[in-house]
C-alpha cells in the first residue's frame, strides 16, 4: 500500500499552527458569548428593563473604567511582547495584573453593599449575584493566566516569533472586558 | 560601552516607529471607550424610562473597537504578513 503524499508547495506549511490556534481560541470566546447572552437575558426575564434604585452607579462606572484601563494596559503589553520590548511587556502586563485586581476588589464590596438591599434570594438578587459573579470568576481566571504569563516571560521566554501565550491570554481578557461593556448598563443603568 | 538592554531590547528605528504608531492607537481606541461609557452612566442616570434600547446600542458601538482593535478579529481571515 502506498502511502498518500504529504509533500506541500515549496513555502507552504503544512498547518499554519498560529491560525490555528486563533480558530479554537474564537471559537472558544464565541462558546463563552453565548453564556454571557444567557445571562443578559434572564436579567431581563426576571426583573424586565426596571432596575434597582440601591445599586451604586457611580462604582460601576468606575469599575468599568478601571477594566477599560486594564484593556489599554494588556493591548499595550502584547504589542510590547509583538515588537520585542521585554520591558515594556513585563511592565504592562503587571499594570493589567494590578487593575484587575483592583476591579475584584470593586466587585466585592459592591457585594457588600448589594447584599443588604437585594440579597440573592430576590428576582433582581439572582440575576445581579450571577452576572457579576460568573464574570468575576472570569476575571479571576483571566488573572491566574496573565500572571503564568507575567512569571514565564520574565525569563524572555516570549520572543517577537512566539508570542502566542501572551496574545492569547491577553485576548482572552478583552473578551473579559467586552462581556463587562453589557453587563454593566444592562445591570446598573437601563431603565 | 556596551548596552545593557538584552538582543530583544535592541529595536530598530523602524520597528520603534511600527510600536509607537500601535501605542498611539491604542490610546485613541481608549479615550473613545472612556467617553462612550461616560456617556451611557448620564443617559442611564438621567433617562428614567425608555434607556435601555439606547444602552444596548451604545454596548455595541462600545465592544466594536475593542473586538477589532484590541482583539485583532479580522486576523482570522488575513494571512500574517498583511497584519
Amino acid at each position: 500500500m502506498v502511502a498518500k503524499s504529504t509533500a506541500h508547495a515549496p513555502g507552504h506549511k503544512a498547518h499554519d499552527s498560529l491560525g490555528i490556534n486563533r480558530i479554537g481560541l474564537w471559537l472558544f470566546i464565541v462558546s463563552e458569548c453565548f453564556l454571557f447572552g444567557a445571562l443578559l437575558t434572564s436579567r431581563f426575564y426576571l426583573q424586565g428593563v426596571s432596575r434597582h434604585e440601591d445599586l451604586n452607579q457611580v462604582l460601576g462606572l468606575i469599575i468599568s473604567i478601571v477594566l477599560l484601563v486594564s484593556s489599554l494596559s494588556a493591548y499595550r503589553g502584547e504589542m510590547a511582547a509583538r515588537y520585542g520590548d521585554q520591558r515594556g511587556f513585563r511592565l504592562n502586563i503587571l499594570a493589567t495584573l494590578v487593575l484587575g485586581l483592583v476591579f475584584l476588589a470593586g466587585v466585592g464590596y459592591e457585594w457588600h453593599e448589594a447584599y443588604a438591599h437585594f440579597p440573592p434570594s430576590t428576582a433582581f438578587g439572582t440575576a445581579f449575584f450571577t452576572m457579576t459573579g460568573v464574570h468575576a470568576t472570569h476575571v479571576l481566571s483571566g488573572l491566574v493566566m496573565l500572571a503564568i504569563v507575567w512569571v514565564r516571560g520574565r525569563d524572555g521566554r516570549y520572543t517577537k516569533g512566539n508570542f502566542w501565550g501572551v496574545e492569547g491570554t491577553v485576548k482572552y481578557w478583552h473578551f473579559v472586558d467586552v462581556a463587562w461593556v453589557f453587563i454593566y448598563p444592562t445591570l446598573y443603568l437601563v431603565s | 560601552m556596551t548596552s545593557n538592554k538584552s538582543p530583544e531590547e535592541r529595536m530598530p528605528a523602524e520597528k520603534a516607529a511600527a510600536l509607537k504608531k500601535r501605542m498611539r492607537l491604542g490610546l485613541i481606541v481608549f479615550a473613545g471607550l472612556i467617553v462612550l461609557e461616560i456617556v451611557e452612566y448620564v443617559l442611564g442616570v438621567t433617562i428614567k424610562r425608555g434607556s435601555w434600547p439606547i444602552l444596548m446600542i451604545l454596548a455595541i458601538i462600545g465592544s466594536w473597537p475593542i473586538v477589532h482593535y484590541y482583539m485583532h478579529v479580522t486576523q482570522l481571515w488575513k494571512r500574517d504578513h498583511e497584519e
